[in-house]
C-alpha cells in the first residue's frame, strides 16, 4: 500500500477512534453532561457555542478524510494504468527490434548463401567449361576451330567477372580469406573515392583473425555508419578507428556532421531508417556494447566493443 | 627416365580441380601425386607425399590459401607453391606473394601456361600470371620509388601534408594556408589516393618513408 493510501486509512481510523473515545466517555463518566453544567455556570466563555462550532469542525473533518481515501485509492489506479500502458510500450518496442533484428539476420544469411551458391556453383562451371575450351584449344592447335575456343574462353571471362561483381555486391569484399582489417581499409578507400568525404581509417594494435560472426558484424556496423554519414549527417569527414588490445576489439566511428538523436527508434524503423537499428542489434548479437553519441552540431561517436574470449579467434 | 615434378592440387571445387589435373597431364614431365579439397586435409596430404609443386586455390574452408601457402613454405622450404586463383586483385596477389608463394597464375590461363609455370618455380623462378605481372611490377616499384610519388604531389599538397606532419588541425593548416577547412580535405584526400595510404599518420609516415618530407624539427 502506498504512503498516501497508508496515511488517509490512518486519518480515518484515527477519527473513527477518536469518536469511539468520546461515546465512550459520555457513556460512562457522563462527560457532556458535567461540560453543560461547567458551561452553565461560566456562560461567559461561551462554551456552548463553541461545543456546537466543534460539532460541525468534526463533522467537516470527517467528511474531508473520507474524501481523501477515496482520492488515494482512485490515484492508484490510475498510476497502475499508467504502468501497463509503459510496459506495453516498451513491449512494442522491444518486439519491433527484435522484429528488425530478424530482419536483419535473415537478409545476412540469405545474402551469404546466395554468395557461396554463385562462387561454389556458377563461378566454377564457367571454369569448367573455360577449362574445357582452353584443353580443346590446346589438343587441337591446328584445326580452325581454334580461334572460336578462345573467342569462348573470352567471353566466359567476361561472364565470370560479371558474376563476381554480383558477388561482392552480397558478401563484403575481401572479408572471408583476407580479414577484417584489408576489408575495412578497401571499403574506406572505395567509400571516399566515391563521396566528397574524408574518411581516414586507422587500425591499431596487433590485428587478427576474428570469428567469422564478429567480422562480418564489425564491418557492417562500419558500413552502416558510414551509410549514415553520407546520407544524412551532413559530414565533411568521418574517422573510423580499429584497436586490437589483448582483451578487447574497439571500434570507433566519428564524424563532424550534423549530428542526430536517436531516441524513437521505432520511428526509424517506420520511416525506413533501419540501419541504425541494425548496427545496436549486430553489437548485441556478437556480445558487444554499443555507445552512440549524437549532439546536433558536435557531430557523431559510436563506440563499439567486443570482448575477446579464447573462443573469438 | 628423368623424374617427373610431382604435384598436389588444393582446391574445393572437385570440377575445377579434375580440371586442373587435365591441364597438368598433357606435359609429360608433370606427375599430379595428391588432392585435397580443404587446408586441413591438404597439410596431411602434402606431408604425406612431399611433393615438387602445390598448387591452391585462395578461397577454401578449413584454412584458405594463403594460411596454407605460409604453412608450406615454412614447414617444407623445399616445396614450391603457386596460388591458381580465379581473381586478380591487388590485396590477393599481395597477400599471396606476402605469404611466400612462388607464383600467381589465374585460373583462366591455358594449359600451356600452367605447366611453364609449374616448370618455372621448380627450376627457382617465379612464375607470376603475364596478366598481372605489370601491375604487381607497378606495385613493387611503387613503393621504392619516392620520385615517382613526389612528382604527383602537387606543391599545394606538399604544404599540406608537411603541416599534417606538425600535427596541425586541418582548420590551423586552413588558416595558415590562407584557405578553407573544406579545401584542406580535398587536398588530404587526394593526397590519400596518391599515396595510397588510409590516414593522416599513414600518409605522413609513407611520405618521410619515400624521401618526400623532411620533417622539420623547429619549434613553432
Amino acid at each position: 500500500m502506498t504512503n498516501n493510501k497508508r496515511q488517509a486509512r490512518f486519518e480515518l481510523v484515527l477519527l473513527g477512534i477518536i469518536a469511539l473515545v468520546i461515546v465512550i466517555l459520555e457513556l460512562y463518566v457522563d462527560v457532556f453532561e458535567r461540560l453543560v453544567t461547567w458551561a452553565a455556570m461560566n456562560e461567559s466563555l461561551l462554551i456552548t457555542e463553541i461545543v456546537t462550532l466543534a460539532i460541525v469542525l468534526s463533522i467537516g473533518l470527517s467528511i474531508y478524510a473520507w474524501r481523501r481515501w477515496r482520492e488515494a485509492v482512485s490515484l492508484e489506479i490510475d498510476k497502475a494504468q499508467l504502468q501497463q500502458t509503459v510496459t506495453d510500450e516498451q513491449d512494442a518496442n522491444r518486439l519491433m527490434r527484435s522484429y528488425a533484428d530478424a530482419v536483419t539476420r535473415g537478409q545476412e544469411a540469405e545474402r551469404h548463401r546466395l554468395a557461396r551458391e554463385l562462387h561454389d556453383d556458377t563461378i566454377q562451371r564457367l571454369i569448367v567449361i573455360n577449362q574445357t575450351a582452353a584443353l580443346a584449344a590446346f589438343d587441337h592447335a591446328d584445326s580452325p576451330a581454334a580461334s572460336d575456343l578462345q573467342e569462348i574462353q573470352l567471353l566466359l571471362d567476361e561472364t565470370i567477372d560479371h558474376v563476381r561483381h554480383f558477388i561482392t555486391e552480397l558478401r563484403p569484399t575481401y572479408l572471408d580469406e583476407l580479414g577484417l582489417v584489408t576489408a575495412l581499409r578497401t571499403l574506406i578507400k572505395e567509400t571516399r573515392d566515391r563521396t566528397e568525404l574524408l574518411i581516414e581509417f586507422e587500425a591499431k594494435g596487433e590485428s587478427c583473425r576474428l570469428r567469422e560472426s564478429i567480422e562480418l558484424a564489425l564491418y557492417r556496423i562500419v558500413q552502416s555508419a558510414l551509410s549514415n554519414v553520407v546520407s544524412h549527417a551532413e559530414a565533411s569527414t568521418a574517422e573510423v578507428v580499429l584497436d586490437f588490445r589483448p582483451n578487447a576489439v574497439y571500434l570507433d566511428i566519428t564524424d563532424d556532421g550534423n549530428g542526430f538523436l536517436p531516441v524513437d527508434e521505432t520511428a526509424l524503423v517506420a520511416s525506413g531508417h533501419f540501419g541504425l537499428i541494425g548496427m545496436r542489434e549486430r553489437a548485441e548479437l556478437i556480445g558487444a556494447t554499443y555507445q552512440i553519441d549524437a549532439q546536433p552540431g558536435r557531430g557523431t561517436k559510436i563506440a563499439v566493443c567486443v570482448p575477446l574470449d579464447s573462443t573469438s579467434g | 627416365m628423368t623424374e617427373k615434378i610431382t604435384v598436389v592440387l588444393v582446391d574445393d571445387h572437385d570440377l575445377v580441380r579434375a580440371g586442373t589435373r587435365q591441364y597438368l597431364e598433357r606435359a609429360d614431365s608433370i606427375a599430379v601425386v595428391g588432392e585435397a579439397a580443404d587446408g586441413f586435409a591438404a597439410q596431411r596430404v602434402i606431408d604425406d607425399l612431399r611433393p615438387c609443386v602445390v598448387l591452391v586455390d585462395i578461397k577454401m574452408p578449413n584454412q584458405g590459401g594463403i594460411d596454407l601457402t605460409r604453412w608450406v613454405r615454412r614447414t617444407l622450404p623445399q616445396t614450391k607453391v603457386i596460388v591458381l586463383s580465379a581473381y586478380d586483385d591487388d590485396p590477393y596477389i599481395m597477400a599471396a606473394l606476402e605469404a611466400g608463394a612462388n607464383g600467381y597464375v589465374l585460373k583462366n590461363t591455358s594449359p600451356a601456361a600452367l605447366i611453364q609455370a609449374v616448370e618455372t618455380v621448380i627450376k627457382g623462378g617465379s612464375a607470376l600470371d603475364p596478366a598481372i605481372t605489370t601491375k604487381v611490377l607497378g606495385l613493387l616499384t611503387s613503393s621504392r620509388q619516392g620520385d615517382e610519388f613526389s612528382a604527383e604531389l602537387s606543391d599545394r599538397e606538399l604544404e599540406v601534408l608537411q603541416l599534417t606532419a606538425r600535427g596541425l588541425t586541418n582548420k590551423e593548416i586552413g588558416n595558415m594556408l590562407h584557405i578553407s577547412n573544406r579545401t584542406v580535405q580535398g587536398h588530404l584526400r587526394k593526397i590519400f589516393t596518391k599515396l595510397d595510404v588510409n590516414s593522416r599518420t599513414e600518409a605522413v609516415t609513407k611520405a618521410m618513408a619515400l624521401g618526400i618530407l623532411d620533417v622539420e624539427y623547429d619549434q613553432q
